[in-house]
């Protein structure tokens, strides 16, 4: 298969394993390839990574453009465009699909800018034309108020970053063959650049994986105080062998840590149950959780728009409401 | 005619609209429940410059006039009505006094305490014989030496048990009365003779106190007269006209709020499978609700300008006061009814605001007074 | 430090959402009237992490902002907060401004400023969403760029700065010049005092015309493709909501807990 003029998506890590919005990338790069009849390339950056690679292959991938060394271990951006740049010059996709992540938000402008392509950013669906090669997409604007459909124009480079749980995930096959491409030691060079990766730092929250997670009860805030967001929220979710997560509100207001932020500017999720708690449901909110499987709202304003969005809800008081509930759930989970 | 709102008033009333959403509103119901507004926010609102905004530059504060201050006010009151009465003694009956007849001395100690919003003011006029009869006052100051000895009760004074400095209307020549006896004093907390008595337990308002106060051989220095012996009665009443067009710019916003409320929920709200604002009953109290809130609008910014040129609007603001603090009443009635329920229910906002609003057609001069007020103006003219 | 800050004029992204409307005719979202214009909040984290850098280290704040006249409103309230300079790069309503363009525009308005040690943006604008023109300002510049800022400090004449992973943060020193595009986690924009913001809002914000610093669009027309919309719509929650009342609240409570039951969500 032809890799050139073909599909390329960015594939990221988490923990040692191809992260989930890895797979979906993949899905939707062998259904766009597939429509265009061109070839699906990936290119894997970072230290240890080469095991991941034949994954990727069996995922669907025709070439796996590996930079497998040590100076990918940790993120440098600079480094990793520079290695982008000259795997995209090789292999001249004509479309690089990118996680809406927070190294894929940064690189694709980077690469886009620099190839002078067309980008399209936090694309929810995406199509492309069998004729023209083209890429359609939808992404939020306003804050996920509103929708917005374009095309990209003529283009040799076009890169997108799609959001995750947007996509089928591709399912793997162990006897797919692809080719593996090294690629490390070529763009290694000597890097110059003014920036240095000092390291990690852990955040409080972090053991919380929202995105994994089955159950999520969240605080907004009408929750109140940082007492309250421990007791009721933290508290509940415990109780219910979930996370906690919050809404900007939440943040803004210092009850909840910045990494359980849960919308547009923070985590997306979908768990079985997403519990509301003093949450109004703005749009930007609701852009990360409405594809919950079941949606609970308690919230003093009838009006609330979580109402909307919810698929049980309780109009009042959650001081009121939610030790009682807590307590039944406890007591009917034990049972 | 240029109805343009100069810039930087427009980007205060923004700012303050702002302040409302993201850290008053959020915390409305605490303050109904306890009573009390979260100690961090009074810090705010004083590091803010919002106790002096009325107070002129040079002693520390922002220099407002009447229209910008009611441009601020009208956006503070579409939250817990606290938080006007927060603010408002500062800015307007307690400090516009001192701003509009204090003397250079007066002015330097007090003034930049007020803008900062170290001291608070009261405004102590009504007492339990002389409410709307403002000039029928008991309490006498007689002159002994270089002092004034203070007696009586004062009544329902908002902020009586924590303000720091007091404006005390007080009766020094009884046969005069409104004719050149009565006076007016500044009094700091702990005068020897001075102490708040009764707290009382109102309708609403909650998250401020009204109290008695009391005045018993209370000495206070003859330099704490404000403006000349016997010129009280005109500095209350100039006190009383500023107070009356900030008493509508409170009204025109929580209606405004309310209105807000209730096209929100006449939306929302399904009854036999249609929402209930496309029922023509509820949009006619709709369309009635937003009219007069323009006509207090238009009424309101006209008189607080008219003001701000540095004419006498005492029938003006008085127009304003009554026309603005009964349209709310009616506001708030329609908006409860429209609500229906939910409306009668503590959980929601138009319950408080209901209760809130009533005292509007009492304080800073009763409907009845205000109309006394517009009729004695009127038939002078003719 | 000399920092300029680019801020961005956009509705109110906290309006009602019923406020917003799609015009038929042009498929687009239209804000209505009763939604304010504001300053981005993003770009006032930007405005808010210059001012704590000026008051650790010292320097001076410019703040830019390509838009039609009512965009000094933005900067206005920047300079009310504590921002030194202020200007506005003239453009008009209607005009079409991608990422490539906007970035390209702010770049030569950089170079008319001059010296600089750090340019700060918000991490996207509320209206589009793109969050790509302060990496493409960087690259227009040529200089180093952290997206996703939550954290920066002076260091020995480079700055220490934190990023927002997707599992906690990554720390980089950077040297400078740099742009950084702030997230909402590193700070709570202050509210200017009443004092400021009155004679802030008396101030002449002065403009710039794209003449005056240099940027040709059509010398840039045809070196980037972009995209093109062709349609905005509002997406509509298709959920009815059960709502679970009781006598009392804590009724209501324990008679959920019995409902996720029965839908064997518990």
């Amino acid at each position: 298969m032809d890799i050139s003029a073909g599909v390329m998506i960015f594939a990221e890590t988490a923990e040692g394993k191809l992260s989930s919005i890895t797979k979906e990338l993949m899905g939707l790069g062998t259904r766009l390839a597939g429509k265009l009849e061109k070839g699906l390339s990936a290119v894997l950056l970072g230290a240890g990574t080469e095991p991941l690679a034949t994954e990727l292959v069996n995922l669907g991938a025709d070439a796996v453009y590996l930079a497998d060394d040590a100076f990918l271990e940790n993120y440098n951006p600079e480094q990793y465009a520079s290695v982008i740049e000259h795997v995209i010059q090789t292999a001249k996709p004509a479309i690089l699909l990118m996680g809406q992540t927070s190294r894929g938000a940064d690189m694709a402008p980077r690469l886009a800018f620099k190839f002078r392509g067309a980008l399209a950013m936090d694309c929810v669906e995406l199509d492309a034309d069998s004729e023209t090669g083209l890429l359609t997409h939808t992404r939020p604007v306003y804050g996920g108020i509103a929708m917005a459909r374009a095309r990209s124009r003529a283009a040799s480079l076009q890169v997108v970053t799609v959001r995750a749980k947007s996509q089928d995930p591709a399912e793997p096959a162990d006897d797919r063959e692809g080719e593996i491409i090294a690629v490390g030691e070529r763009a290694r060079g000597e890097y110059a650049g003014g920036m240095k990766f000092l390291r990690p730092v852990a955040v409080e929250a972090d053991e919380v994986n929202l995105e994994e997670a089955n159950i999520i009860v969240a605080g907004g805030r009408g929750v109140g105080s940082t007492e309250n967001f421990k007791r009721f929220i933290e508290g509940f979710a415990r109780i219910l062998g979930g996370v906690p997560g919050a809404s900007r509100g939440a943040l803004d207001s210092d009850f909840a840590p910045a990494n359980l932020q849960i919308g547009l500017t923070g985590k997306i999720v979908s768990p079985q149950l997403y519990v509301a708690i003093g949450i109004s449901g703005m749009v930007q909110h609701m852009t990360g959780c409405s594809s919950s499987k079941t949606i609970v709202g308690i919230n003093t304003d009838p009006d609330a728009s979580i109402f909307k969005y919810a698929h049980f809800g309780i109009v009042g008081d959650f001081e009121q409401v939610v030790p009682a509930l807590m307590q039944k759930c406890e007591e009917l989970l034990k049972n | 005619m240029d109805f343009t709102i100069p810039k930087e008033l427009e980007l205060l009333k923004n700012m303050t609209r702002d302040l409302v959403k993201k850290e008053l509103e959020p915390v409305a119901n605490d303050v109904e429940e306890q009573s009390k507004i979260p100690e961090h926010l009074v810090e705010k609102m004083k590091q803010l410059g919002y106790f002096g905004l009325t107070v002129p530059p040079e002693y520390g504060g922002s220099g407002l006039g009447l229209l910008g201050y009611s441009l601020v006010i009208e956006e503070l009151a579409k939250t817990h009505i606290a938080f006007f009465l927060l603010i408002s003694t500062n800015n307007s009956i307690g400090g516009k006094p001192i701003v509009s007849f204090g003397n250079e001395e007066q002015k330097k100690k007090y003034l930049p305490r007020l803008a900062t919003g170290e001291w608070r003011t009261a405004f102590a006029l009504t007492e339990p014989e002389a409410g709307s009869d403002a000039a029928s006052i008991k309490t006498t100051a007689v002159r002994d030496g270089d002092h004034f000895v203070l007696n009586g009760t004062k009544h329902f004074i908002t902020g009586g048990p924590y303000a720091d400095v007091f404006i005390v209307v007080a009766l020094t020549d009884k046969k005069l009365r409104a004719r050149g006896g009565i006076s007016c004093f500044i009094v700091e907390k702990g005068t020897p003779g001075f102490s708040v008595g009764r707290v009382h337990r109102a309708m609403g308002l909650a998250g401020s106190q009204q109290s008695d106060l009391i005045f018993k051989n209370c000495r206070v220095p003859a330099s704490n007269l404000l403006g000349k012996e016997g010129q009280g009665f005109g500095v209350a009443m100039d006190a009383l006209d500023h107070g009356r067009i900030v008493a509508g710019a409170d009204a025109l916003g929580a209606a405004e709020k309310l209105l807000e409320l209730s096209v929100e929920f006449a939306k929302q709200r399904v009854t036999f499978g249609k929402p209930i604002a496309e029922r023509q009953a509820i949009q006619w109290m709709l369309a009635d609700m937003a009219t007069e809130i323009y006509a207090t609008k238009m009424m309101l910014y006209h008189a607080a300008w008219k003001a701000d040129q540095g004419e006498d609007v005492a029938r003006e603001a008085a127009m304003v006061k009554l026309y603005g603090t009964e349209m709310a009443n009616r506001v708030a009635d329609k908006a409860l009814q429209i609500h229906g329920g939910i409306g009668y229910m503590k959980e929601y906002p138009v319950e408080r605001m209901y209760r809130d609003l009533r005292v509007t057609r009492i304080w800073e001069g009763t409907s009845e007074i205000q109309r006394l007020v517009i009729a004695k103006e009127l038939l002078k003219e003719s | 430090m000399n920092i300029i800050v680019c801020v961005k004029q956009v509705p109110d992204p906290e309006a009602p959402t019923a406020q917003f409307r799609i015009d038929e005719a042009t498929k687009r979202l239209r804000p209505s009237k009763s939604v304010n214009l504001v300053a981005n909040p993003f770009d006032m984290n930007a405005v808010e992490a210059a001012i704590q850098l000026k008051e650790a280290v010292g320097g001076k704040i410019t703040v830019l902002s390509l838009g039609p006249e009512s965009s000094s409103d933005v900067l206005k309230q920047a300079v009310a907060m504590g921002a030194d300079e202020a200007v506005r790069i003239d453009s008009q309503a209607g005009e079409s401004w991608d990422s490539f363009l906007t970035a390209h525009a702010l770049a030569a308005a950089v170079r008319k400023v001059g010296q600089f040690d750090l340019i700060l943006c918000g991490r996207q604008a509320a209206d589009t969403n793109a969050g790509q023109m302060g990496v493409g300002l960087a690259t227009a510049l040529g200089i180093s760029c952290v997206s996703f800022a939550s954290r920066v400090e002076p260091r020995n004449g480079k700055i220490e700065v934190e990023r927002i992973a997707d599992k906690g943060r990554e720390v980089f020193e950077v040297a400078l010049p740099a742009l950084l595009t702030v997230s909402n986690e590193m700070n709570h924009p202050r509210f200017p005092t009443a004092m400021k913001l009155i004679a802030a809002g008396r101030q002449q914000i002065p403009s710039w015309s794209l003449a005056e610093i240099g940027f040709d669009a059509g010398q840039l027309s045809g070196q980037w493709a972009g995209i093109e919309e062709t349609e905005h719509f509002i997406p509509r929650p298709t959920t009815t909501c059960e709502f679970v009342e009781g006598e009392t609240l804590e009724e209501a409570g324990e008679k959920l807990a019995l409902r996720l039951r029965a839908e064997k969500v518990l």
